[in-house]
């Protein structure tokens, strides 16, 4: 439970999120929209904060906001970009290919590209995990929600560049997926789930589908939000720890959330969520937009990784589902342990009741999708599920042991702390290398020496002055006066002159 | 009003005369009349300043309520006011009151610390509004000599070399100055500074003057990598001189900069300012990972000085209004987040005994008001909306991309920086685990520290939501600057 004197400040967290978020989409400018997404930023990065398990060192709250602020620097240098090279007339740039318009299109995908967590910006994801339950889904999918929704406003500049983006998009989701799979803490699984969605709708709009990214983080997005607060309810009900190796048979104790989970789960692992579609009944629309996508990505020659991505991804939610809720229980709960009141079972059926019912209208771009792409989906899901659960009852061992490999996360790192090592090795440690080089050494070395030297040897006799000035005496006096008489008139006669 | 701006220069200086002649003993009366005196005088100062903004015609592009006089061996004592040094005049007289009120524990020597503070406002102020170049030289000169010895006899042990050797770092740049500005009056027949505005000096003559008055300016700004006398300076110095050398002493070079070699020599300008750009570019991004570093808060500081002094100068060779705009926005809104800082961290200093940032920790809870004033002074250094800093910093990308895309980027890039070490000095003092046992009961701000804290970020605040306050003043003429800049490209 978040402490009461939290809870106020959270309530006001997450109204500023809105209210930034509102100004962000009523932003008639980019650089409204640069001010809104500064403030999203440095809101975002404040839920970290309220860590109750860890009152923090802080480190959090730099994490999330360092990558999100440079994000927001690339969308300042692309708007100054759009502002200069805009049309008089029409306000409109059209990339033309020259360096001044490929830099606007890279510094777009910059932003997009930290906003939506992706490979090597996507710190900010892992790190964000520690912030209360509730705000969880706000911070995790709110945020990649407006990097995308900005992405969709400035997709006209990306055609230069979008071959690149469709690349590099379609790694950072594989990567992600994978790093999904190999997680120890459940809410980081997730975290990792939301970079790969993410990395899918960036792929989507680099291949021009907004619509279709746009359909795609709202279906697998609406199932992510019942993931991540469901994994959250299981990490309060186990004592505030994540650790899948320490959770198992949790099912019995929290059905309401598993079953919320596991609505999530079809949503994210290709099933999808029932919606309404273009007027037609009830359908599960998650199909449209994954067929869509994927009909996309064979067009451009990137059919394989989107297909591998969606089954890592997959995956990675039928692992954590099964770790999680099935089997026998590896860590009793804790005594103490608060498990679901009557209020949270209401609340999280209710969710999941609205993420399923509620219409939403997608209409995917007009894209004539053939019967594999539609099928596909499910073909992910059902594998995904069999080799799942045929990884876990084998890991099982039949003793409940877990050994070595994808189902023994106490046995892997964290992900995000190899990624903590890795960016203090390559990144913060060279930049403090520079740092005391500079400062201590060249600055003090050079001219600086020098100077050090001079101001020495002077230093003695100029006090020597001072002292005899003090003294009383009328001859230092007159000599210094001498010397000012002398500069003064030197200085006058060269300027009369 | 007539000598509206003698009174507002000589005001300080009449009360450390005051102080000089007729304040006896140092006992605590006597500290406290000195403080007192000081904290009027410098108050009323800041009094005429707003008269003088508030009766400021925008649309008046020359220079205002002018004054002059025939001075001693025929020199022509003028002053004036315009868009450009406006800025620079408010930012200095709303600081010393602050910095007054900085020094209110000082015990030592207060007398003497007293006047040298206000002979470097009068000197600073003099500098801002001559429009004679010899007066203008003669306070120039003038203003570090009460800088420099504040540094030095009220520092921390060897403050003195590193005071003196402040000195020697200018001495060079003031000698070329001189030759420099000799020249330029040669040529265009006077000293006025008017005159010399709308004088065209021969185009193959511009860059040696320009290069003469560009290292001066260099050296008192601290450009990279002509620096290295500041941090120095700074780690030895009281925190409060460190503030009134980083914020105000360098600003004097960057005026310089602007009326003498941007307005002056365009052609100087033309030719070298890439060159300049490049040093002030690497200078933002060397001096910011110094300051990742280093360990003493005045030292830390002075580097971040050192870097935004690097963001005015990259956005005012770009030469463009917005830029200039920019400029002067990020000139009196970073000078007052980091005189804010400068003043949180002497408060800190006089609490835990250190000026170490590993020897805070865990203040977030013992100390909230400062906690949030730390927070709201650290996000303006980086630009957070709602500050000027992010009107500056806005106003800056708009007028530095046209120009060059990576002096652009590497002032976005400055600006990421900026908040990652805003953000780690936040977590290392206000975060994490307590360090010492003296720090646990260490009182939070008292009412002269809200009252000086309040008013710089009020006065964030107030840039950042209503920037057309400043901007409809300094606009006009900066624009009209960046125009006959353009015309002569």
């Amino acid at each position: 439970r978040v402490p009461n004197e939290d809870r106020a400040r959270l309530s006001v967290l997450i109204s500023l999120f809105f209210a930034a978020s509102t100004l962000f989409a009523l932003s008639a400018g980019v650089i409204q929209s640069v001010g809104a997404l500064t403030l999203i930023a440095w809101i975002a990065a404040q839920l970290p904060g309220l860590d109750y398990r860890n009152q923090g060192t802080g480190r959090s709250m730099q994490r999330v906001f360092v990558p999100l602020f440079l994000g927001v620097m690339a969308l300042l240098i692309a708007a100054a970009g759009l502002f200069e090279l805009r049309d008089a007339v029409r306000f409109e740039v059209v990339f033309a290919g020259d360096t001044r318009t490929v830099l606007v299109a890279i510094a777009v995908a910059v932003f997009g590209w930290a906003m939506m967590g992706q490979v090597l910006l996507h710190i900010w994801l892992l790190h964000g995990v520690v912030a209360p339950g509730p705000s969880l889904p706000l911070l995790l999918l709110g945020v990649p929600l407006l990097g995308l929704s900005g992405l969709s406003v400035f997709e006209a500049q990306l055609p230069g560049v979008a071959p690149w983006l469709t690349s590099a998009a379609g790694v950072s989701a594989f990567l992600l997926a994978v790093f999904a799979c190999f997680q120890a803490d459940i809410l980081r699984v997730m975290a990792c789930l939301v970079g790969a969605v993410s990395g899918l709708a960036f792929l989507a709009i680099s291949l021009g589908g907004s619509g279709v990214a746009m359909a795609l983080f709202l279906t697998q997005g609406l199932g992510l939000a019942l993931l991540l607060w469901g994994a959250a309810r299981v990490v309060r009900a186990n004592g505030g720890d994540g650790d899948l190796a320490h959770m198992g048979g949790r099912k019995t104790a929290l059905p309401v959330t598993y079953f919320t989970m596991l609505i999530g789960a079809a949503g994210v692992s290709g099933l999808g969520l029932p919606v309404v579609y273009a007027g037609a009944p009830l359908g599960l629309g998650g199909f449209e937009a994954m067929g869509v996508l994927l009909t996309l990505a064979a067009n451009a020659g990137a059919l394989w990784i989107v297909l591998i991505t969606l089954f890592f991804t997959a995956l990675a939610v039928w692992r954590a589902m099964l770790l999680c809720f099935q089997g026998d229980a590896r860590k009793a709960l804790p005594s103490e342990s608060i498990v679901e009141e009557r209020a949270t079972r209401w609340v999280l059926s209710a969710l999941a009741l609205l993420v399923v019912l509620a219409p939403a209208r997608i209409t995917p771009d007009a894209v004539a999708v053939p019967a594999p792409f539609l099928a596909a989906p499910a073909l992910i899901f059902a594998a995904s599920l069999i080799v799942a659960a045929a990884l876990f009852v084998w890991r099982l061992d039949g003793t409940g042991k877990l050994t070595r490999g994808l189902g023994a996360p106490g046995e892997t790192l964290s992900q995000g702390g190899q990624i903590d090592k890795l960016a203090s090795t390559l990144v913060i440690a060279p930049g403090q290398w520079v740092g005391r080089t500079l400062g201590h050494t060249l600055d003090a070395a050079l001219l600086d020496a020098l100077m050090t030297r001079l101001a020495r040897a002077l230093l003695p006799p100029l006090a020597g002055w001072w002292h005899r000035l003090g003294s009383g005496r009328a001859a230092p006096y007159a000599l210094t006066a001498l010397v000012g008489v002398v500069l003064l008139s030197t200085i006058v006669a060269m300027v009369g002159a | 009003m007539d000598n509206l701006l003698s009174i507002l220069i000589f005001t300080p200086l009449l009360a450390g005369l005051i102080l000089a002649i007729f304040l006896r003993g140092d006992d605590d009366a006597a500290r406290q009349n000195a403080k007192w005196l000081a904290l009027t005088a410098t108050g009323a100062t800041f009094f005429v300043a707003l008269a003088l903004f508030v009766g400021f015609e925008p649309a008046n592009l020359g220079f205002q309520f002018e004054e002059s006089r025939v001075a001693l061996f025929g020199l022509s004592y003028r002053l004036g006011v315009d868009g450009i040094s406006l800025g620079f005049v408010m930012l200095t007289a709303a600081l010393m009151p602050l910095a007054v009120g900085m020094s209110w524990t000082l015990t030592e020597r207060v007398k003497e610390f007293v006047i040298a503070l206000l002979t470097l406002e009068t000197a600073l102020l003099g500098a801002f509004l001559a429009l004679d170049v010899v007066i203008f030289v003669f306070f120039f000169e003038l203003a570090v000599i009460p800088a420099y010895l504040m540094a030095g006899l009220w520092g921390r042990k060897a403050s003195g070399v590193s005071a003196l050797k402040a000195w020697l770092y200018t001495l060079p740049g003031t000698v070329l100055m001189i030759f420099a500005l000799m020249a330029m009056a040669r040529e265009a027949g006077t000293t006025d500074i008017a005159d010399l505005l709308r004088h065209n000096f021969a185009s193959e003559g511009q860059g040696a003057l320009w290069l003469m008055i560009a290292a001066s300016v260099a050296l008192k700004a601290g450009i990279w990598p002509l620096h290295t006398w500041l941090p120095g300076l700074a780690l030895r110095a009281p925190l409060v001189v460190g503030m009134l050398i980083s914020v105000l002493v360098l600003k004097l070079g960057l005026y310089g900069f602007i009326r003498l070699s941007l307005s002056m020599l365009p052609a100087g300008t033309e030719a070298y300012g890439t060159v300049l750009m490049a040093l002030a570019g690497i200078g933002i991004v060397l001096a910011l990972l110094a300051a990742f570093a280093e360990e003493d808060l005045g030292r830390l500081l002075a580097y971040v000085a050192v870097s935004q002094t690097g963001i005015v100068v990259l956005s005012l060779v770009a030469r463009g209004g917005m830029s200039f705009d920019g400029a002067t926005m990020a000139i009196v809104s970073q000078g007052l987040a980091l005189a804010g800082l400068f003043g949180l961290a002497l408060m800190l200093e006089e609490r835990g005994g250190t000026r170490e940032v590993s020897g805070f920790g865990a203040l977030k809870v013992r100390m909230p008001r400062l906690s949030w004033a730390f927070m709201i002074l650290v996000l303006a250094l980086a630009g957070m909306p709602g500050s000027g800093g992010f009107v500056a910093l806005v106003l800056n990308a708009l007028g530095v991309f046209p120009v060059s895309v990576a002096a652009a980027v590497v002032l976005a890039v400055g600006t990421a920086l900026t908040a990652a070490l805003a953000l780690v000095l936040y977590r290392k003092i206000m975060l994490g685990g307590l360090v010492k046992e003296t720090l646990k009961l260490v009182p939070d701000l008292q009412r002269r520290e809200q009252v000086i804290v309040g008013l710089i970020i009020a006065s964030l605040l107030l840039l950042g939501l209503f920037p057309g306050l400043l901007l409809d003043r300094t606009a006009p003429a900066l624009t009209e600057l960046a125009s006959q800049l353009a015309t002569l490209q």
